[in-house]
């Protein structure tokens, strides 16, 4: 009957370590591929990380394995002792796991870096913003400076930012960037608290009251799932991934990457909309 | 002892079992039903002849013709897209032994649509006329299994036949979905999140849609287009919000269940009119009083509801079809005469003397600086079913909300942003609300679009807009580069005039 319990308890790792081998190939809660450059490095430090807990895993369960079976072997008249312990195995454990932490920390520096710090933003990112996008409960509102706006500074843009301006162009739940180079966007939030969360690139980024947060991202220039066809596969979800009240749900949109010539097609499109009146142009859309 | 365990852990178990089933969903009806006496509303059975027949009153007459939420009536007369899917009867494999209850169908066109639940009309042979509840359908084998058992003879191959109503259904579980928990499950703007909400969500039953392209003049009704664009756009300003990534086939269905929702509440209405002179509980109570004998008053309800009620409710349901056909007629949506006039300062001036004009009477609510403060505001307006003045100052809508004239400061536009929503809004109104319709007469096209580019340019007004780099100067008719341009080079006198009136007025962003 030990026995049974012994075998019991290692049977359910096994299947565990055999589960978790196979899901990748099986589609299983992987997160797929991610469809930007830094998301690619994102994933580097996850498989990393992921790497290092499945070794301390399995590591501790042969240990514990082990410990069991040879309780369940044991002798009948081996007696229990008493243990005050080992110093040189605390000083061990303590050490390692400290060592493996400290070196995932700075080894994600860089990429941690590259994301969130301004200074390593890639060039001209700042100055050049493709959108303000702004959160409000439940939809994402988009505003484009027009296409012939060229900031001269960051200040500039931050003049823009405080205020509407009448060449604006607006959007909703439809936010367009061009692919295959690094883009901008200044990310607000009109009421809550919100969370730009785009899955496939591995973007995530509150957005709090009161401040304008810089996002930069690269889509590359391929394409992604198609889930609209008409966008030829170009179009990724966005969500909101912070729980912001009771329509929190309805906060799905959609980013749409093209090449920057078919960007350009949409900008004047969307301009030639903003501008409609109902007779100029001949085809009145909604 | 043990029995009475058993009894105990056996009721617990049925309480549990209980409280899982789903309520099941129901129209309310409106407040103005309660109004009438009981008769009125639930109808009246009389015996003749032995026999008993019940008279229908507004509830059954209303449900009678569009059915409860879990078992919806296409009523053939209104004008929506039910959804309609024809076929034949198909012959059945010699080999494959089937029920009493099923037989093999074969769709006209493409089907992909959910029909189970639905309803099944043979039109042709034997069974014409008949009316088959779908069970189960096979859409590998075409089998369809019906809540009729045949005895002696099938449908025979063939045989056509119509199943209605797909689209309006698909429409009701999307709404559920999406729409209900503020719209409420009649439509009446009621649902379990709407009172924490401030511009309330739409009443569909007055069939009234503020934000439509529809001249006010020939109907009062909304497009589908109209519909759809709010749907899609959502209204910035309040909590209704973008439903941009539905896919057109799910927001046509949502668009037609919502004027569904709209028709019946509007016919709920109507069929209260009719009943209501004579048989509202006030009017019996002062009958009685006048000495008739309450069961005079049942006798004449009766009367009533055997014949002219009936009637009545038909013409009602004639204007119903004709108000929803005349939206959708193409003499009713509004096209301005003729583009768009530049946006110049000679423009924006034009149209700023319009705006304080006691032509357009503009400043009367939206105030003299554009804030929606304007004298209307500070006024107790009378409430027209109570004729008593309303106990809080200012206006309000048909659904008797309070609401405020749009501050037209912040450049947030509830009905769109395009120079032409503006145009709209001006000439068509807005419905339901106090914003009124400058129809043909009042204000020439010349004269809206002045006030569209003087309306249009109120936010930036006295801001400085940072310059556009790089714009090649004879870029004109893209309206919006010369607002920019013209916002730096604003005529000053505006400027200044704007700036006085706003510290005049006594009132801060
Ligand atoms: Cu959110």
């Amino acid at each position: 009957m030990k026995k049974f319990w012994c075998l019991f308890f290692i049977f359910w790792p096994i299947v565990a370590i055999i589960i978790f081998w196979i899901s990748p190939g099986m589609n299983w809660w992987f997160p797929g591929e991610s469809y930007s450059p830094l998301g690619a490095q994102i994933d580097d430090l996850f498989y990393l990380i992921l790497w290092i807990v499945a070794v301390v895993f399995v590591g501790t369960q042969i240990g514990l394995g082990y410990v069991l079976w040879k309780g369940a072997t044991s002798k009948q008249d081996d007696k229990a002792w008493y243990s005050h312990g080992s110093h040189s195995l605390e000083v061990m454990w303590t050490i390692v796991p400290a060592g493996i932490l400290l070196f995932i920390a700075l080894y994600q520096m860089d990429v941690w870096a590259q994301y969130r710090i301004k200074a390593n933003f890639p060039e001209n990112t700042l100055t050049a913003p493709i959108a303000e996008l702004t959160a409000r409960q439940f939809e994402w509102r988009v505003r484009y400076p027009h296409p012939d706006r060229k900031f001269k500074s960051e200040a500039d843009v931050k003049k823009w930012l405080r205020q509407p301006h009448p060449d604006d162009l607006h959007t909703v739940n439809d936010l367009r960037v061009p692919s295959g180079k690094p883009v901008l966007i200044y990310l607000r939030t009109e009421d809550v608290q919100h969370s730009f969360f785009v899955p496939k690139l591995r973007v995530k980024q509150d957005a709090v009251p009161g401040l304008v947060i810089p996002v930069w991202f690269e889509v590359q220039n391929r394409a992604g799932e198609n889930e609209e066809p008409e966008l030829k596969g170009s179009s990724y979800e966005f969500l909101c991934a912070e729980l912001c009240g009771w329509g929190h749900y309805k906060m799905k949109a959609r980013l749409v990457a093209q090449p920057e010539k078919e960007f350009k097609t949409y900008i004047d499109e969307l301009q030639a909309d903003q501008n409609e009146d109902g007779v100029s142009s001949d085809d009145e859309q909604e | 002892m043990g029995i009475r365990q058993t009894w105990i852990s056996g009721m617990l178990l049925a309480l549990t079992l209980t409280g899982c089933e789903p309520p099941s969903a129901q129209f309310a009806n409106n407040n103005r039903v309660s109004n009438l006496i009981p008769e009125a509303q639930l109808g009246i059975t009389e015996e003749s002849d032995g026999e008993l027949r019940h008279y229908d009153g507004v509830i059954g007459t209303l449900d009678g013709s569009f059915g409860t939420p879990e078992n919806l009536i296409a009523w053939m007369k209104l004008p929506i897209d039910f959804g309609q899917l024809e076929g034949t009867v198909a012959e059945s494999p010699a080999d494959v032994e089937i029920d009493a209850n099923q037989f093999y169908v074969a769709f006209d066109g493409e089907q992909d649509d959910i029909i189970t639940d639905k309803q099944l009309l043979l039109n042709s042979g034997e069974y014409e006329d008949t009316i088959l509840g779908i069970t189960r359908y096979d859409a590998e084998t075409g089998l369809l299994t019906v809540n009729a058992e045949f005895e002696d003879s099938k449908p025979a191959a063939g045989d056509r036949f119509v199943i209605v109503g797909q689209v309006l259904q698909y429409g009701r579980e999307l709404y559920m979905t999406h729409c209900l928990h503020c719209h409420g499950t009649t439509g009446d703007g009621n649902g379990p999140t709407a009172e924490y909400l401030n511009p309330r969500p739409r009443d569909f039953r007055l069939g009234l849609f503020k934000f439509t392209s529809t001249n006010a003049t020939t109907t009062k009704g909304a497009r589908r287009d109209d519909l759809e664009h709010v749907i899609r756009q959502g209204v910035p300003g309040t909590y209704m919000p973008s439903f941009l990534l539905l896919k057109d086939d799910e927001l046509h269905a949502i668009v037609e269940y919502v004027r569904f929702l709209s028709m019946r509440g509007q016919y709920e209405n109507d069929l209260v009119t009719i009943l209501e002179g004579n048989f509202s509980e006030d009017a019996v109570k002062s009958m009685m009083e006048g000495g008739t004998e309450r069961s005079e008053i049942i006798k004449d309800l009766l009367a009533t509801l055997k014949e002219d009620f009936l009637l009545d409710a038909a013409d009602k349901a004639d204007n119903l079809a004709r108000f929803w056909e005349a939206a959708e007629d193409e003499s009713a949506l509004v096209i301005p005469g003729k583009p768009r006039t530049p946006d110049t300062p000679e423009s924006r001036a034009r149209g700023r003397q319009l705006y304080l004009s006691a032509k357009a009477k503009c400043t009367n609510c939206h105030g003299v600086a554009g804030l929606g403060n304007g004298p209307q505001t500070f006024e107790y307006e009378t409430d027209p079913t109570t004729n008593e003045k309303r106990p809080a100052p200012g206006l309000h809508d048909d659904w008797g909300n309070l609401v405020k004239p749009r501050n037209l400061t912040t450049g947030i536009y509830r009905g769109g942003r395009r120079p032409l929503d503006i145009y709209r809004r001006i000439r068509v109104g807005i419905k339901g609300a106090k914003m009124p319709a400058f129809g043909g007469t009042v204000l020439s096209d010349d004269e809206v679009w002045d006030l569209v580019n003087y309306v249009m340019s109120i936010p930036y007004e006295g801001k400085d807009a940072a310059p556009v780099a790089g714009r090649q100067p004879a870029e004109e008719e893209t309206g919006h580069s010369e607002n920019e341009t013209e916002t730096q080079t604003n005529n000053p006198t505006v400027t200044q005039d704007q700036v006085a009136q706003q510290s005049g007025s006594g009132e801060g962003r």
